[in-house]
């Protein structure tokens, strides 16, 4: 017992002076490649790390260089440690809304764990801090506060044990290494306030643009791709340097809000350029046949987001083969995402889950909300942007087609979102949705709601709305009133009415369609709509009635009163009317009263209970041979 | 050309099943008509049903079929119940009337279903769970020798043999099942382990014999369920014209129809290896 602790006593020692020296020279390096704490990046990582494969554990040391950007003195600094959701003994001091990881660690489901252990702290000089931790997050008291607009230097060294693959990070059976958020980072600061949150597994993340120096120990015969650009022209990626049986990379990336790595014996490399982009693809050789088509795509993709917002911004994009827990993963400047689809024979989820991971390099790489407290501005406006994009690049939009039924994003988000959709806001944080809602919402309700929105206010006037708030808030923090003023002001028009109730608050939407009746009045037939507002929600209405003879008349109805009726008048009587007919209005809960004919036809409806009844005949002629 | 009385038997035996099969599905179908109709009817987004209900509009055919889940489920389960009970009384009738090689009056055939039923129930309490059993094992195998021949002559011969194994195997299974009860009906007798080792004597030695004639039977009955399967997938790839929805109705009902027929086809089949047996000298 007291060998122990004497053991542990000079094991912190020879920590804290590691770090110290680390500190000074760390001083010197940083002047010397003059990594600038600019107006975007007030925050700079400098980490040296080193893999052990054998233990699987990851070590290294960290400074951490930042400015106070808040609007009082700093006395606690709060680092997030996010490997710590696969200890053991995790235990939340507050209630997260996806435990899943959490309990399946505790319950023993994941058969090996992870932590992040911190030690040496030093902040400013001073090596006296003493942390405690709070589960995924770092508390590291100041004797001595920071005023807002100083500087502070936190130095530490840290531990890492990497548990198997979950969510971002971990290894795989191959013995593939994913790192994302495997450092301790400093906690995000939005509009000067700063964002506290526990990783609950699901719930997503948020941290602010740093730029990173990366230096990387790691086994020699590891592939090796990384947020950072990869210096080489075109080629393998290759180390600065090895020693023995390891390789040494300098690796540095700038305004990113993380820096990922994955490495793996088992990986091939491919990197070529696309409009000054270095597109890196790390795959597994069994996949090497998918490389042209996954090529191609990613180029189809990049291309489409380049024109409909702004040309992507960073000098590389990789590309990772490998299940990151998930079906895809966006990390900065990488997507992870398993390039196997032996379900998948036309391709359809590996292309849709690329442009959906290729799609969040604008909305969370770079337009970087807090996908905390709002994920739906990340996930919801690129699950609308995948469907857009998807209609441009691929023969159709579909995600899925069963026996040649066509199935849309967008179709499922506007099925799962009547199911559970209106028990939360979009705009709801990452921990207090209700249970199962979270992906219902953040995914398809709001791409349904985006949706919407493009119905109200013209396709064209959307997408300049959408790229004007993209360029505006791009290297920023927006959150979803700066998404609601930014279209306000490139649309020149008042949309309080439409995000207060539909993003902000929970309205339903069902207009209806009561009846079309014609009776003629002079020369001419006078034909009468009724229309209902059967829910809270109110939503413009463009009313079109159809004629025999092809013809078609319009009216707006602006969907205020609960009843309404509108007259039109044409030489003929109407067939039918609708409202709706360019499919926009995705959050109206009954599709089927969004038109009416003048004479009701069984045709349709006959052949469909046909069909289901022949199903059933069928089922019971095999039934009779019991 | 003159039909020949065992046809006249087989047509008949055949439509009593369609006709009481079509009855019960119509319990199940006709309030999914109305209410289909009273939802989408008015509607335009009928229109866009075919030739396929695309997304939207089918997941609002789901949707609005979801209202209908607290009625149609238990009515599905009390028409299945039924339906269980009133073809093992049916089976009664017909059974004694391809013994007997004529068409019964109505009378008789009341009288040899009630005379039949309990017997009937028996071996169908007992079929279930080998039929269960029997299809699960026989589609393992099949999709394993489908596999390998996938393999050699591509996935349409592998669809063809795998289909075949699993028909013509479980249709053995069903085989065996007609000849227990066609001995309960001769011999006018419920027991089940009577009808059993009856049958197992029968068969004895007579495997191969009786798997290819009963394979024969369950690849008439595969002939049924292809058709089946074009009229469900078809009719989207052209148009759904009223012309065309008629033929389409009138094919599916043919199908369903013949699928019938060569369950009687096969009762007649299986009747053959009593006949062989001379069962009728060697019993009571």
């Amino acid at each position: 017992m007291v060998n122990k602790f004497w053991l542990m006593k000079i094991t912190k020692n020879i920590n804290l002076l590691i770090v110290i020296v680390f500190s000074l020279f760390i001083n010197g390096i940083v002047k010397a490649d003059e990594i600038v704490l600019d107006s975007i990046c007030s925050l700079n990582y400098f980490i040296v790390a080193e893999l052990d494969t054998s233990t699987k554990t990851l070590s290294g040391y960290e400074n951490i260089r930042f400015i106070n950007i808040t609007d009082g003195p700093l006395d606690t600094i709060i680092l997030h440690v996010y490997p710590n959701l696969f200890k053991k003994e995790f235990v939340k001091s507050e209630p997260v809304s996806s435990d899943t990881v959490a309990e399946s660690v505790t319950n023993g489901m994941i058969e090996d764990t992870g932590c992040l252990s911190v030690s040496g702290v030093i902040v400013n000089g001073d090596n006296q801090p003493v942390p405690f931790e709070d589960s995924t997050l770092l508390y590291i008291p100041l004797n001595q506060p920071i005023a807002p607009g100083d500087t502070a230097m936190v130095s530490l060294s840290f531990d890492l044990n990497i548990p198997k693959i979950q969510l971002r990070f971990g290894y795989d059976d191959n013995g593939n290494y994913l790192f994302a958020h495997w450092y301790p980072t400093l906690i995000g600061f939005q509009k000067g306030k700063p964002v506290v949150f526990q990783n609950g597994g699901d719930v997503e993340f948020f941290s602010n643009f740093a730029n990173y120096e990366v230096k990387l120990k790691i086994p020699a015969g590891f592939k090796l791709s990384s947020t950072a650009y990869n210096k080489q022209a075109v080629g393998a990626i290759k180390p600065d340097s090895t020693a023995g049986e390891m390789a040494y990379y300098n690796l540095s990336a700038k305004r990113v809000i993380d820096f990922a790595f994955a490495c793996g014996v088992v990986f091939e490399c491919e990197t070529y350029i696309h409009n000054d982009t270095k597109i890196d693809i790390l795959y597994l050789p069994e996949n090497s046949a998918k490389l042209d088509l996954i090529k191609g795509q990613v180029n189809k993709t990049l291309d489409y987001f380049n024109k409909l917002l702004f040309a992507y911004p960073y000098p590389n994009l990789s590309f990772v083969d490998i299940n990151p827990g998930a079906g895809g993963m966006e990390l900065p400047r990488m997507v992870v995402m398993s390039f196997d689809n032996k379900h998948d024979d036309d391709n359809r989820d590996l292309f849709n889950t690329l442009v959906h991971e290729i799609g969040h390099q604008w909305f969370y790489a770079t337009v970087a909300t807090n996908e905390y407290s709002e994920p739906w501005l990340d996930e919801g406006i690129t699950t609308y942007l995948t469907d857009r994009a998807i209609a441009v690049i691929a023969t159709d939009n579909a995600i899925v087609d069963i026996l040649g039924i066509k199935f849309s994003y967008n179709d499922f988000g506007v099925f799962v979102s009547r199911w559970s959709g209106f028990l939360d806001p979009l705009a709801t944080s990452s921990d207090k949705f209700y249970p199962e809602n979270y992906f219902v919402i953040i995914y398809g309700k709001t791409a349904a709601t985006l949706k919407t929105l493009e119905g109200v206010v013209g396709t064209t006037s959307f997408d300049k709305a959408l790229k004007d708030f993209a360029e505006r808030y791009k290297f920023q923090h927006p959150d979803g009133c700066d998404l609601q003023s930014s279209f306000e002001q490139s649309l020149n028009r008042d949309l309080d009415w439409f995000f207060d109730s539909f993003i902000f608050k929970t309205a339903r939407v069902d207009y209806a369609i009561e009846s079309v009746k014609s009776e003629k009045r002079d020369s001419v037939y006078v034909s009468t709509v009724e229309l209902h507002r059967n829910y809270d929600g109110i939503l413009p209405q463009e009313v079109v009635v159809s004629f025999a003879d092809g013809a078609s008349k319009s009216q707006v109805w602006d969907g205020v009163d609960r009843y309404f009726y509108l007259e039109f008048s044409y030489a003929l009587p109407a067939v039918s009317a609708a409202i709706d007919t360019g499919g926009y209005y995705f959050i109206d809960e009954n599709y089927a009263n969004n038109s009416i004919k003048a004479v009701a036809e069984t045709g349709t409806s006959f052949a469909v209970a046909s069909e289901l009844g022949f199903i059933f005949q069928l089922l019971l002629a095999f039934a009779g041979l019991l | 050309m003159k039909i020949s009385d065992n046809m006249k038997v087989n047509f008949r035996a055949a439509m009593v099943l369609y006709i009481f099969r079509i009855i019960m599905a119509s319990i199940v179908i006709l309030p999914l008509f109305v209410f289909i109709t009273g939802k989408f009817a008015n509607s335009t987004l009928a229109d866009k049903f075919w030739p396929l209900p695309q997304g939207a509009a089918f997941f609002e055919l789901i949707w609005q079929l979801k209202e209908l889940i607290p009625f149609i489920l238990p009515l599905l389960f009390v028409v299945i119940v039924i339906y269980f009970v009133l073809s093992q009384l049916i089976n009664g009738g017909i059974y004694e009337s391809i013994n007997r090689n004529e068409s019964l009056n109505v009378a008789d055939f009341i009288s040899a279903c009630g005379r039949n039923f309990l017997g009937f129930i028996k071996i169908a309490l007992v079929g279930i769970p080998v039929y269960i059993i029997s299809a699960l094992a026989i589609d393992l195998v099949g999709l394993f020798i489908g596999k390998i021949i996938g393999l050699i002559a591509g996935s349409g011969a592998a669809a063809i043999v795998n289909y075949l194994i699993v028909f013509v195997s479980l249709y053995g299974v069903a085989g065996f099942f007609a000849i227990m009860r066609l001995i309960l009906t001769r011999k006018n007798r419920s027991s089940l382990r009577f009808s059993f080792t009856q049958t197992r004597d029968i068969l004895n030695g007579k495997a191969r014999y009786f798997i290819a004639l009963n394979g024969i039977a369950g690849a008439l009955t595969l002939i049924s369920f292809v058709l089946a399967g074009l009229m469900i997938t078809l009719p989207y790839k052209l148009s759904f014209s009223s012309g065309v929805m008629i033929l389409t109705l009138i094919i599916q009902q043919a199908a369903i129809f013949w699928f019938g027929f060569a369950e009687i086809i096969q009762i007649r089949i299986n009747s053959r290896f009593i006949k062989e047996a001379d069962y009728g000298t060697q019993m009571e």
